[in-house]
């Protein structure tokens, strides 16, 4: 999947979390699978 | 992460959005990520070395933002210093710091001047946006300076900001705050930069003060757009929000009762605000109550924290604004609204402990302690002070007294300097002027206590009455009785016109005692 600048990438195996600040044509992968999209949302602080 | 990251980052996702709207004029991520190297490579040429501390003495600006992050980027210590300060205390908090660089706003220039030959340590001091005799102009030096990316290791340890807080005793304190501790804060609570979503954030809050460097952080790394204003001032806070349609705002509690209490706040269009944040002071539970009735489309936050956690701590999120429910659940949220700070944030351990430091059952009333990434590494300079408020195994002593429920909601009941003992029975000047703000002819109210023969303290009520009302000492002793525990009523009242409050609205409990505290 093609990787946009903002979206952020979720490894379901470790947790860690990636934000794309410049954009590609390859997948993320960690802990050897690729991660997944994390959608934005959820009311945070100031 | 550090600091310098934020605006990379952001910079990196949406270059073209503006990230400050400072009186009339704007700056893109791209444009302000220059302005912020080009600075950087000022500093170096300074010979600014990491570690190296830099003075501010300025109201709100964009330079002042520019600023932060260029000292950042060289790994120098930022030093925003309280623009309200008196001589002698500017003169304290510049040498303590040991300051090499002093950036200074027009207004301070007078009294920089006068100060200067008792300051060893500054070796340039930079005006900011007026030429002035012997000193650099901030303009010229962004001008002639390179606008390559300005590239130095820093370590997320390294300290970023040292911060004074001004103390109930005694002379400002240093507070070091790391790299660390504000990533910690920005990265488990505030939505990165997105390209899609678009906020303005309206800052009034003055940079100098924790609350002002939180938000305005939380606000790059968000991508937001800084809506900065020099100070508060109602009508002007108010035009720019319906102007600029900001959508989230940072105010203290004696700002948003000015705001709702403006004769003019309905001629204004302030429906673009999603989100208003408060805190740095206690907010009374009849302002909220009010803002919430007249702004219905905000989602309130209450922040607490200090400086010496990089500010907030625990919050009491949107969701316990709304009282809505069984009436069991509306009883526990109008309780929690009035006097509860929320739950600690996902990144800080809080609890409640006693005077030997062992924590406590929920209902029981001691101080809440804090561990984590954001606490402080010590006070400046000052080891003793440091080994009374933080323990070996971290935990940082707030000074607020306070009790958490079932669900950890914590609640406060005062300052450990502030509490009242009567007969050997702590009374919580909080829970007292919660009281006396829900009589309707108070508009502030302070409670301390004055020595007494007999109990060793008795609380008295310090009271400001609304405009055009006038009451006796009794009524207002005689309001409290039916409303609290016989031992927890004023026992005196005195009236003024006002109470002393700082910058950030905060009374000022020491010189009422001094005025007030004697029999």
């Amino acid at each position: 999947m093609a990787n946009e600048v903002g979206k952020r990438y979720l490894c379901k195996k470790c947790g860690a979390e990636f934000i794309v600040t410049r954009g590609g044509k390859g997948t993320l992968y960690c802990c050897g699978q690729p991660m997944e999209l994390k959608e934005p949302g959820g009311e945070k602080q100031k | 992460m550090n600091t310098t990251d934020f605006l990379s980052i952001a910079n990196a996702i949406c270059p073209e959005r503006d990230v400050i709207v400072f009186e009339g004029r704007r700056w893109t991520y791209a444009q302000f990520n220059e302005r912020v190297n080009r600075f950087a490579h000022t500093l170096s040429t300074l010979e600014v070395n990491k570690g190296d501390r830099i003075g501010m003495l300025s109201v709100n600006c964009n330079q002042y933002i520019e600023s932060y992050f260029a000292a950042a980027m060289v790994g120098a210590i930022f030093v925003p210093l309280n623009f309200r300060a008196k001589a002698d205390e500017l003169k304290y908090m510049i040498a303590n710091a040991e300051a090499k660089i002093l950036c200074v706003g027009s207004r301070y220039l007078d009294m920089v001047d006068s100060l200067l030959p008792q300051l060893p340590t500054i070796k340039k001091c930079i005006s900011i946006d007026s030429a002035s005799n012997g000193k650099l102009l901030y303009e010229d030096l962004i001008n002639s300076s390179s606008s390559d990316e300005f590239i130095r290791e820093i370590g997320d340890e390294d300290i970023t900001i040292l911060m004074y807080t001004a103390g109930t005793t005694g002379r400002p304190k240093g507070v070091p705050l790391t790299h660390n501790g504000f990533a910690s804060y920005v990265l488990d609570n505030v939505e990165p930069a997105s390209p899609e979503i678009e906020e303005r954030n309206l800052l009034t809050v003055p940079l100098y003060h924790v609350a002002g460097i939180q938000a305005m952080l939380a606000a790059v790394y968000g991508g937001r757009t800084v809506v900065l204003m020099r100070q508060f001032e109602v009508t002007e806070w108010m035009a720019t929000a319906q102007r600029e349609r900001a959508t989230r705002a940072m105010l203290v509690p004696t700002m948003l009762k000015r705001i709702i209490d403006d004769p003019d706040f309905t001629n204004y269009d302030l429906t673009n605000l999603k989100v208003i944040t408060y805190g740095a002071a206690p907010m009374p539970f009849e302002v909220i109550k009010k803002a919430i009735e007249v702004m219905p489309w905000v989602r309130f936050i209450n922040a607490f924290g200090q400086t010496e956690t990089a500010s907030t701590i625990a919050a009491l999120g949107p969701e316990d604004h709304v009282i809505k429910g069984t009436e069991e659940e509306q009883e526990k949220k109008l309780k929690r609204l009035t006097s509860s700070i929320g739950r600690p944030l996902p990144d800080v351990e809080v609890k409640i402990v006693c005077e030997e430091g062992s924590m406590l059952s929920p209902g029981e009333v001691g101080e809440i302690v804090v561990r984590g990434p954001r606490v402080m590494t010590g006070y400046w300079g000052d080891e003793e002070k440091t080994s009374q408020v933080i323990s070996p195994d971290g935990w940082l002593r707030t000074g607020d007294m306070g009790w958490m429920d079932e669900e950890g909601y914590i609640y406060l009941a005062g300052r450990c300097d502030d509490m009242i003992i009567r007969g050997g029975e702590n009374i919580s000047p909080e829970e007292v002027e919660d009281v006396l703000h829900s009589h309707p002819k108070v508009e502030e109210t302070a409670v301390i206590g004055v020595p007494d023969p007999d109990w060793g303290q008795q609380p008295r009520a310090i009271v400001a009455l609304k405009k055009g009302e006038a009451a006796t000492q009794e009524e207002i002793m005689e309001y409290c009785w039916s409303r609290l525990a016989g031992f927890k009523r004023p026992r005196s009242v005195i009236f003024v016109d006002s109470l002393p409050r700082n910058q950030m609205g905060k009374v000022l409990k020491k010189e009422l005692r001094e005025k007030y505290g004697q029999l």
